[in-house]
């Protein structure tokens, strides 16, 4: 069946109301039909669910007309669909926010539970109650929750504000499924702890809204449109039952290239658009559009989602709606007005835009070498990323592991000839990648290594393993998995890659385990890169005996070929061996050194992995913002000031003096006095410091006289 | 023998415990309530919780040995005051020999030093005959030559053989506390400018000494003091047979006496703030330059007979380089050579329930 994407326009020769501009985009995009077809002839039996893109101490400008979310009630009871429900989503700042609550803030918004026309609708939170929901275990959303009113609805109109966003560059139907989500505190959950897209992917594939809307009626345009509220008429009613073809639709009539959003683009590549389908109606650009300067989007984006910056930001770029609630803490106040500020006068000042620009380029430029920098010096401080399998397990048969120990022989075979050096490493350079082979055999008696050290994990003992997801598609009769497939990620290798911009290496592998009795193997084949950082990472892990079983030999072998940040592949390092070989192989040496390490501290169970996941403790910690951190110590030196003020720097001493018995004798006329705090400071300091000048003048002497001795 | 080791969760006890129990002796190992035992991973001896500092607490370990092994001390330059040194190393050993005499043990073995013989102003080699000169020492250093002294004194008066062994510079491991001798391994390794320094040691195993240890207990004459040592290196060969075993450069710098001095200053005023242990401490840093050079003929008499210098550093690296006494960071920086990685002998983790998976 052809889905059908339908624009409604109001024009200067055929002016429509909203409610007309509504009532036919959704006639023509078929909704009356998808609805008729899920109620099975029983309309009022049907619970429809409403998600207008709001957030309730939001802008009203860069939320969904509460009007136009009427229209529809009123269309939806008109066609005896009775049992309706709009649910509000907090989103946002609105975690640090004081105010009347969601439902009475809903209400000023124009959410009164009747149409003027006076049909009735429920208003009902979605981050209250939470039911445990049924995402896949390859899903990123495997374990969360989701509000009872999204699961037990039985159609489901995802409604979108047209809008400009500083990072997506649009946001539109798919942006506003966050706010469908349960956490209040979106930001931690959907894009710091888990990659965005990923969540929108697993939403659309478990549990999809069935129709998608976007409110062009009035939008909001400019640097942050999705945030600061910059209203222009245009007029427009977008409606489509596929969430994915309703957003290329609408970037089209924006004037930007539908796939410039990372999140539409990550969607559209794992979803697809509808199999047929058709844009019904004019797609002529918006005259007066502006959309957020191409600076300002590459600015935010270099922001790192699960780095504090982009926290910072995201939060604070919110405009709060004068008179709905009140940022708790003074500081993010202060931050949030200069910020909205600052991005409603970029809109209006070029001078503005390129401030603003040059403050998130900085910010980023900081952020950036700060994550660098941990990458290679403080990865126990990283933490791991919630990621899905991002590949179908359904799309692969088991030919297609049992195939892969084929594949890789010849390469095994090239590996194996190659001259090895003293530490048992080989490589060589074929084409752009880079054949490698390492074994060690460790003082481990083969069948006590096998039992502790688990060959279908072995992936997860390579060096910089940042975790990653694994599917388990079949298991032999002792449960142990023969075919499985993982996603996994590793710091950007070799780890200063990181300052020129490398991004952590995140590869897709199909896996085939054997478990032999003289011999265990992993082998595994690349099938994708989410992120674009590998075009092969191809391999085998061997487990053999050694000495007659009393030791255990570890073999290696990969075939590898990593994506270089722009940097690098500007200088090209393909054309100068000479540069090249070096670092490659020292690169190589170190990672396949560590990673034979790791197996053995695998087999003592010793701690090897670096990272940390998350636990409910980095939730809490998450409510802390930067901002938080700098109004506390604002107010403790203040209160410092306030005691050093009033004491003067001076500490009470008891009147009288101490004798040589012990005791402290006081005669009449004694009086306390105050000793001044540094001369006390000094006072205890004093020996240390004889000692220390003392310690420094010997050893000089000792210099002195070593300059003397032949 | 029927041995008792006190300081058994430490390097030397520990290895101490391990050579008796491989010498088919019967040993029991003394610790404190509060001790980590993972030195004492994997070995099958009984478990005695005893305190120095109470003397009551000995006697039930001690009775029915004919031998004790006294290894328990405190080896430290930084957050120890000289009375707590005084304390542990002196005291400790006293209570140890009285008890030890109210037991019906035959003979001590007494963990000394070799600093008890002193150190030399240029490479010359000391034997037992010798003591310290004018040179500067630690309090550490002075507390050992007492307990030694001490150790003598009331074997002779209670009538017990008191042997006293003293190591040189101890490396190898498992070292879970890290002792200021596999220290100066880790703290080179951690230097980014691989700072070497004049002077020298002896270094020796810890497995060497601890079967010196045993072999004193069986052939060392009562009221004798034997110097356990290995090979008599620079500080220059020590620290590029390091760099050579971990596969790095180095070393890179020679540190003077004022700049080692400053360093030391500087770590010490930063451990003071971060409340961590220094790297290096001003103590440390005044006994830079000296040649703690030692011959071991006397015990070689006996049959001791240590490994290469080299080789203790092979055995030493191979635990050190994957130990968390070095940080991410600079065992990233490591390459450790073959030989490294072939004299680590792994300890089985215990299986959990649900296990084996892959077996």
């Amino acid at each position: 069946m052809t889905v059908v994407a339908a624009v409604a326009r109001s024009t200067r020769v055929r002016p429509l109301t909203a409610a007309e501009l509504l009532a036919d985009a959704v006639a023509r995009a078929g909704l009356w039909d998808l609805l008729a077809e899920r109620a099975h002839g029983e309309p009022g039996g049907l619970a429809v669910l409403l998600t207008p893109g709001m957030s309730a101490y939001g802008d009203p400008a860069t939320a969904v007309s509460a009007a136009l979310v009427e229209h529809l009630v009123d269309l939806l009871h008109e066609h005896g669909y009775r049992d309706v429900t709009v649910g509000a989503a907090r989103c946002g700042p609105d975690t640090w926010l004081a105010g009347p609550g969601l439902p009475e803030t809903c209400r000023r918004l124009g959410y009164g539970g009747r149409t003027p026309q006076g049909h009735g609708y429920r208003l009902v939170d979605l981050s209250e109650e939470v039911e445990p929901a049924d995402f896949p275990d390859s899903a990123v959303l495997h374990g969360s929750g989701m509000a009872r009113g999204w699961l037990e609805a039985g159609f489901r109109i995802n409604i979108a504000k047209n809008s400009t966003h500083p990072e997506f560059g649009y946001a539109l139907c798919l942006a506003n499924l966050f706010g469908v989500l349960p956490q209040d505190d979106k930001h931690h959950h959907y894009r710091a702890r888990r990659d965005g897209a990923e969540v929108i992917v697993d939403l659309l594939r478990r549990y999809p809204p069935d129709f998608h809307l976007v409110d062009a009626v009035v939008s909001s345009h400019g640097c942050a449109g999705s945030q600061v509220g910059r209203p222009l008429r245009t007029g427009t009613v977008i409606a489509a039952p596929d969430g994915v073809l309703a957003d290329l639709v609408g970037a089209l009539l924006m004037g930007v290239d539908p796939v410039s959003s990372p999140l539409n683009a990550r969607v559209l590549g794992d979803c697809g658009l509808p199999d047929a389908y058709r844009i019904d109606g004019d797609l002529t650009p918006y005259q007066g559009w502006r959309n957020p300067p191409r600076p300002l989007v590459e600015a935010v984006r270099r922001l790192a989602p699960d780095g504090r910056a982009h926290r910072l930001f995201s939060v604070a770029a919110w405009h709060v709606a004068p008179g709905t609630a009140e940022v708790t803490d003074p500081a993010l106040a202060r931050l949030s007005r200069l910020l909205t500020a600052l991005i409603r006068a970029a809109d209006a000042n070029p001078a503005a835009a390129a401030a603003l620009c040059a403050l998130l380029g900085a910010t980023a430029s900081a952020s950036a070498t700060v994550r660098a920098w941990r990458t290679g010096n403080a990865k126990d401080g990283l933490r791991r990323r919630d990621v899905a399998l991002a590949v179908d397990p359904d799309a692969y048969t088991h030919a297609d592991y049992d195939r892969i120990a084929d594949l890789l022989r010849p390469l095994e075979t090239v590996v194996d000839a190659l001259p090895a050096d003293a530490w048992q490493m080989r490589w060589q350079h074929v084409g752009h990648s880079i054949l490698f082979g390492c074994e060690r055999t460790v003082n481990a008696p083969y069948p006590e290594f096998v039992r502790r050290v688990d060959v279908s994990r072995s992936i997860s003992y390579m060096t910089d393993y940042l975790g990653g997801r694994v599917h388990v598609v079949s298991r032999d009769g002792r449960g142990r998995p023969t075919r499985q497939i993982e996603r996994n990620l590793y710091l950007a290798q070799p780890n200063y890659l990181a300052y020129y911009g490398g991004p952590p290496i995140d590869v897709c592998k199909l896996e085939s385990v054997e478990y032999g009795e003289r011999r265990q193997r992993i082998c595994w084949r690349t099938v994708r890169s989410p992120n674009g950082s590998a075009a092969y990472d191809d391999g085998s892990v061997t487990f053999l005996p050694a000495d007659g079983g009393g030791r255990t030999r570890i073999v290696i072998r990969v075939r590898q070929r990593f994506t270089l940040p722009l940097t690098w592949q500007v200088i090209r390092p393909d054309t100068r061996p000479k540069l090249r070989d070096p670092l490659v192989q020292d690169s190589y040496q170190r990672f396949f050194t560590r990673t034979l390490d790791n197996f053995e501290a695998q087999y003592e169970g010793r701690p090897f992995r670096i990272g940390r996941p998350w636990e409910e403790l980095d939730d809490l910690e998450a409510a802390e913002l930067p901002t938080q951190r700098l109004t506390e110590a604002a107010r403790m030196l203040r209160t410092l000031a306030a005691q050093a003020a009033s004491q003067a720097l001076t500490v009470p001493t008891p009147p009288g003096r101490l004798g040589p018995d012990g005791f402290w004798h006081v005669t009449p006329g004694d009086l306390p006095v105050r000793t001044p705090l540094l001369e006390e400071f000094r006072a205890s300091l004093r020996p240390a410091v004889a000692g220390f000048w003392q310690g420094l003048r010997e050893a000089a002497a000792r210099d002195r006289r070593s300059r003397h001795t032949p | 023998m029927r041995a008792c080791v006190t300081g058994a969760s430490g390097l030397i006890g520990s290895q101490v415990v391990r050579a008796l129990l491989a010498a088919g002796h019967r040993a029991r190992a003394l610790v404190r309530r509060s001790s980590d035992l993972r030195q004492l991973h994997g070995l099958d001896v009984p478990l005695v919780n005893a305190d120095l500092r109470d003397p009551l607490s000995l006697r039930p370990a001690f009775e029915g040995c004919d031998t004790v092994f006294h290894c328990a001390a405190v080896f430290a330059y930084w957050d120890t005051s000289p009375e707590e040194l005084s304390r542990s190393n002196v005291e400790g050993t006293r209570e140890v020999l009285r008890v030890a005499a109210e037991a019906g043990v035959r003979r001590v073995v007494v963990t000394s030093s070799s600093i008890t013989c002193g150190s030399s102003g240029g490479p010359v080699a000391r034997d037992e005959a010798w003591l310290p000169g004018e040179e500067y020492l630690p309090d550490y250093f002075v507390t050992k030559l007492e307990q030694e002294r001490t150790a003598f004194a009331l074997g002779a008066e209670l009538g017990l053989e008191v042997v006293a062994a003293c190591p040189t510079i101890v490396v190898g491991g498992p070292d879970w506390r890290l002792v200021p001798s596999n220290a100066l391994i880790t703290r080179y390794l951690a230097d980014p400018l691989r700072t070497t320094y004049p002077g020298g040691c002896n270094l020796v195993s810890v497995r060497d000494v601890a079967a010196g240890h045993v072999l004193l207990a069986e052939r060392g004459l009562p009221g004798e003091r034997y110097l356990l040592g290995g090979e008599n290196w620079a500080w220059r060969t020590i620290h590029q047979t390091l760099s050579e075993l971990c596969g790095t450069r180095g070393p890179w710098a020679t540190a003077s006496h004022t700049g080692a001095y400053l360093a030391a200053t500087l770590g010490e005023i930063r451990a003071v703030l971060t409340s961590r242990a220094p790297a290096t401490t001003r103590a440390e840093a005044r006994t830079m330059g000296r040649f703690y050079w030692y011959r071991h003929d006397k015990a070689a008499g006996l049959g001791y007979r240590p490994r290469p210098a080299r080789q203790a550093l092979v055995e030493a690296l191979g635990w050190l380089v994957t130990s968390p006494h070095l940080t991410d960071r600079v065992r990233a920086g490591l390459r450790p050579h073959p030989e490294v990685t072939s004299a680590r002998e792994l300890l089985p983790r215990p299986l959990e329930g649900g296990e084996p998976v892959g077996g």
